[in-house]
């Protein structure tokens, strides 16, 4: 589907009204689950999957590789699941705290429905702790500390449907936290005939993510860096996982693109980009799109200089040497890594600009100029 | 005393005399590099200004207070005074080297915690030997405390002096620390006695050496892994230059000033105000020109453009390390204007079609003073009819917390209360823009003016403008703006924006210290003006039906002027700032005129026939009244001489009240360090409390009426003691 600009305008036009249309949409009959959310006013309560029952009353969380295991009243890194009495509950179910409409080129999903509007919502917490976060004033907050609006799942694809958004886009901070109201909604989503985009650091366990994969219909992952130690520092968090999830979700139906923000000096180094393409090539084949980002200094580092731009070229050039069919580069509108290349004849089939569709050279799934298939949602 | 025997020669009570003087040339001289090497290496807002000096004035207090007397008596003035040097040096070192060795990254938010640790740590370290050998000079001078008081006032003055006029401008901060090290310790060795002593001075001198020669190399270091091309300290700031690849970004005091190429930031700061008005012929752009914004407004064939630069230092590295980027500057059409941009504004007679305000956010009282009503009222004033203002504040585009909101409101409500038209441009920054005409934000028509101007932009596109300017977006920032509870004006003489962005800097960390912030700016009025009032008073009240009561009697005098000082002299000196701009000379000529007036004041108490009675403290406790009255009422004047009459008449009243409240004190009980002690306890209170609290939350005009009322308390309270 090409989103022309009168599309976009017309979307971006409609969003203007959203928020009073909301409160028309809460006659809409509310799930079993949602009900239970609404119960809080700021915090939801709605018990939590994926966890154990442990003796004296703790849990522990198999959410995530972090494992917590939490006593009663304790909350688990994230900072929205809390165990209660020995039960563990999700804080966030319902409460999104940023709802906007974007094109699904700023997520980034360049192989995913080119040009589509996606209708993004994020609640409170992350899983992990990037000194570079561009959303940190809602991922590093717990639930309390921020301004949430209360979008049950069914509201959520409503509204989406409403503003011919055929994607909703779970983003901005991290979904694997708020993994309930993310499932719940993607299957409501479904119901409407909308697809679901999972935007995530891929610090997930593999149970919950088979059922996650299940559900939705694409996921884009964040590859922080190809080494533990800047995972370490500057994320806390752990690659391995990271890698076993890109793994999981390659094998399976779900399309995937992988983002890795380039920070210069910290995770630049051109022989880790070659090993970490050369693993994409070997675990995962070539044709899932790789995206070198430019750093624009945020949050913590917010005075670190940004991405030489050659350094993303270079970077690029790596990658495609490695024999990766699609390294594209962002935050750079204009350039030419923007755009899609067939891998067999060399000319662009998508072409963009920023996150405007120029043009598209595609027949179905193919390249109009040699009928290569060009992998991806089309359509 | 065992190496200043009695004796009545010139040079021996010159001798005896010179370490009070040197005392005081290096408390100031170390403080002022301190306090500057503190905002080169770290993160420093109003809030960080005011620990850092708190801590300073405390370490000096509890120094003065809690030294033991057999010190001065073990110990020669070298054997204390050495060491002292060598610790500066020390301590200068570890501030450098402080993010390198607690693991964070060149530039890095430190945070909260840590910054006050650090804060506390170094200036305890240092300010607390040098309270203790101002009671160890008292003993060395057998006890006459108001000379050593003098001179030590007298030695501030020329350490304010030297190192303002002489080394600052001309050396950077490590530099002029091996030059104050190497004056000092040259003066020690001159006048003793003994050659061991001489021979002391060598480590000393080696050690302060190496801060000139390891200057540049230890910066290099500390910005490990990034290159550090150059490094300048100039009289405002550090500046220092990284380069990555292709791209150069310039530092002032560890704050990313601006990068090169960076065509992203050069296009949100001119293309939205540029295309309001595509026949501008007329320009003004205050700050932030060498990124690119320069060359894009020079697009306009027909512009002229007025561009005005603080530092010129900043200029010279540009020239050396991008050449053609600043060639820019020698273009006819292109004046540059290295002054405070607030002074230019002021007096300037031309009149503009646009004029841009490329500064950083108001993290500063300094910074603060480009975003106040009463500067929105000047620019209105030099914008022709339909003249639009615009300025760049860093923001969010998926989410506007409460915080973020309540600064935005501020730049609003403030922006409206001179201008008709306010619109402000959602995403990552938010542009503000202001005019009496109209303003366009539908990126039909700017994507239609961008197409007929010929931009060759990257970022402001019509690509890229829906999204950007997209109904939605334009809603959600204006519904958090407008429904903010009780937005405030952003004033001269009640800056509240710079307490809204401590707010937003505090959170990154997630620690009490929000908590704390939040509460303080829901705190009402009572807590923070008539609750120390009536504090006083009540305490004022005991003492006063305590008839014995003389500790309170000497010492709440001594207290209250330290803390009026420190209060008025950081209010003026801001309303100074917001007035006449900021000029590096004056500031420091501000200081010396109030640390000559201490002496002064203090000489010629000394000198009355009355210096012991509680009558002549009640005297100049009233001068004190009628000088802040007349402080409350010249705060907003625009004559300079003003403010240098002010200050020194404040110290004059304050070295007099210092002379007098601790020759009764004396005259009561023999404890040097206490009168003292509790003079910077008072300093103490109020440099953590005016600038970070009280001047944001109650404005001048409230805290000098406190002032006023505090001391007339005060002078009432020694009528009664006097009449008692």
């Amino acid at each position: 589907m090409k989103m022309n600009r009168r599309n976009f305008i017309k979307t971006a036009a409609a969003g203007s009204s959203w928020l009073l249309t909301l409160n028309q949409l809460k006659g809409v009959e509310l799930l079993p689950a949602a009900r239970a959310a609404v119960a809080g006013t700021n915090l939801s309560r709605l018990e939590a999957r994926y966890y154990d029952r442990l003796p004296d009353r703790e849990i522990k969380c198999r959410l995530c590789p972090r494992f917590c295991q939490l006593g009663d009243k304790e909350r688990g890194f994230c900072g929205v699941r809390e165990n209660q009495d020995g039960k563990y509950y999700t804080l966030v179910y319902g409460q999104a705290a940023s709802y906007n409409i974007d094109p699904i080129e700023k997520k980034p999903l360049f192989h995913f429905l080119p040009g589509a509007m996606a209708f993004s919502i994020a609640t409170a917490g992350c899983n992990v702790a990037c000194k570079f976060c561009q959303n940190w004033e809602i991922s590093q907050m717990r639930p309390e500390q921020v301004k949430s609006r209360h979008l049950p799942p069914e509201v959520v694809a409503e509204t989406a449907a409403s503003y011919n958004c055929p994607v909703i886009a779970y983003t901005y901070s991290e979904p694997v936290i708020f993994y309930e109201y993310m499932y719940d909604t993607s299957l409501q989503a479904r119901r409407k005939n909308l697809r679901n985009a999972v935007i995530t650091n891929g610090f997930i366990n593999p149970e919950p993510l088979a059922e996650l994969i299940e559900a939705v219909e694409a996921i884009k992952i964040d590859l922080k860096a190809f080494n533990q130690d800047f995972y370490t520092n500057y994320v806390r968090g752990e690659l391995n996982p990271v890698l076993e999830s890109i793994k999981q979700i390659a094998r399976s139906k779900v399309w995937l693109e992988i983002v890795y923000l380039v920070i210069p000096t910290l995770n630049d180094k051109p022989e880790e980009i070659r090993q970490m393409a050369r693993w994409l090539a070997a675990e995962i084949g070539p044709d899932y799109p790789l995206h070198f980002s430019r750093f624009q200094p945020m949050y913590l580092i917010k005075n670190l200089p940004p991405t030489p731009v050659s350094t993303l070229e270079r970077l690029r050039d790596i990658a495609l040497q490695e024999g990766l069919h699609y390294v594209y580069l962002g935050n750079i509108p204009g350039h030419p890594g923007e755009n899609t290349y067939c891998p067999n004849c060399g000319q662009p089939v998508i072409e963009r600009y920023g996150y405007t569709i120029k043009k598209i050279n595609l027949s179905g799934n193919k390249c109009r100029h040699c009928q290569q298939v060009i992998p991806g949602v089309w359509s | 005393m065992p190496s200043l025997p009695a004796g009545h020669s010139w040079s021996l009570e010159l001798r005896r005399n010179s370490y009070a003087f040197l005392l005081g040339f290096m408390a100031t001289s170390f403080q002022i590099l301190i306090l500057r090497e503190f905002e080169a290496s770290l993160f420093a807002n109003e809030l960080v200004y005011g620990l850092v000096l708190a801590f300073w004035l405390l370490g000096s207090s509890l120094g003065s207070w809690l030294i033991k007397k057999n010190i001065s008596a073990r110990f020669s003035p070298e054997s204390l005074y050495y060491p002292v040097l060598g610790l500066a040096v020390i301590l200068l070192a570890w501030l450098r080297f402080f993010r390198l060795l607690s693991g964070y990254l060149p530039a890095e938010a430190a945070g909260f915690w840590p910054v006050l640790l650090i804060s506390f740590l170094i200036s305890i370290f240092l300010s607390f030997p040098l309270g203790a050998l101002f009671v160890c000079n008292v003993h060395w001078l057998n006890g006459r405390l108001l000379t050593v008081y003098q001179l030590e006032s007298l030695g501030s003055a020329a350490g304010g002096l030297v190192v303002y006029l002489f080394l600052i401008p001309y050396f950077s901060n490590w530099q002029a620390a091996t030059v104050v090290i190497l004056l000092i310790s040259v003066t020690i060795a001159a006048f003793s006695s003994s050659r061991k002593a001489r021979v002391a001075a060598l480590p000393v001198l080696l050690l302060a050496s190496s801060l000139w020669f390891f200057d540049f190399p230890a910066q290099k270091l500390a910005w490990q892994p990034f290159e550090l091309v150059a490094s300048k300290d100039s009289i405002y700031s550090r500046l220092q230059v990284i380069k990555s690849q292709e791209q150069f970004s310039f530092y002032t005091n560890n704050l990313l000033a601006f990068n090169y190429p960076d065509p992203q930031l050069a296009e949100e700061s001119v293309c939205f105000s540029l295309l309001q008005r595509p026949e501008a012929k007329n320009i003004l752009l205050i700050g932030g020109g060498l990124n690119g914004s320069l060359e894009l407004l020079l697009t306009y064939p027909e512009a002229r453009i007025d561009y005005v630069e603080l530092d010129p230092e900043i200029i010279k590295l540009s020239r050396r390390y991008l050449p053609e980027a600043s060639a820019i500057l020698d273009q006819a059409r292109v004046t540059t204007r290295i002054e405070d941009g607030r002074r230019f504004i002021g007096q300037t007679s031309r009149r503009y079609e646009l004029i841009i305000s490329n500064l950083p956010e108001p993290s500063s009282a300094q910074i603060n003073r480009f975003y106040t009503v009463e500067f929105f009222a000047v620019i209105k004033e030099r914008l022709v009819p339909g003249g639009v203002f615009s300025f760049v504040v860093p923001s969010s585009g998926n989410y506007i917390s409460d915080e973020q909101a309540s600064l935005l409101a501020t730049f609003y409500y403030s922006l409206k209360s001179v201008f008709s038209r306010v619109t402000v441009i959602p995403g990552d920054n938010n542009i503000f823009l202001a005019s009496e005409g109209p303003v366009e934000d539908s990126d039909q028509a700017l994507s239609e003016r961008w197409q007929q101007a010929g931009l060759k932009t990257t970022f402001f596109r019509p690509e890229l403008l829906p999204d950007r300017l997209s109904p939605a977006k334009k809603q959600y920032l204006m519904d958090r703006i407008q429904t903010v509870k009780e937005p405030r004006l952003n004033h001269d003489s009640h800056p509240i924006s710079y307490f809204f962005s401590a707010l937003l800097w505090s959170k990154q960390f997630k620690g009490p210290e929000l908590k704390v912030l939040s509460q303080l700016l829901k705190v009402k009025r009572f807590w923070l003006f008539d609750f120390p009032l009536l504090l006083v008073l009540l305490i004022m009240v005991i003492s006063s039906l305590r008839k014995k009561d003389r500790l309170v009697q000497y010492l709440l005098p001594l207290w209250l002027m330290g803390f009026t000082t420190m209060v008025t002299e950081i209010g003026l000196i801001l309303a100074f700032q917001s007035k006449l701009g900021f000029i590096y000379g004056k500031i420091s000529l501000l200081f010396t005129m109030f640390m000559f007036g201490l002496y002064s004041g203090s000489k010629l108490a000394q000198k009355s026939p009355a210096r012991g009675s509680l009558k002549l403290l009640a005297a100049i406790q009233a001068g004190f009244v009628l000088l802040l009255a007349a402080s409350q009422l010249a705060k907003s004047s625009e004559i300079e001489a003003v403010y240098y009459l002010l200050l020194l008449t404040m110290g004059v009243l304050g070295g007099a009240i210092f002379s007098v409240g601790n020759t009764l004190l004396l005259n009561w009980r023999t404890s040097y360090g206490l009168g003292y002690a509790l003079d910077l306890f008072g300093s103490f209170l109020g440099a953590l409390l005016a600038s970070s609290v009280f001047i944001p939350l109650l404005g001048l005009d409230l805290l000098f009426l406190l002032l006023i009322l505090l001391n007339s308390f005060g002078l009432i309270y020694l009528l009664v003691k006097d009449l008692a």
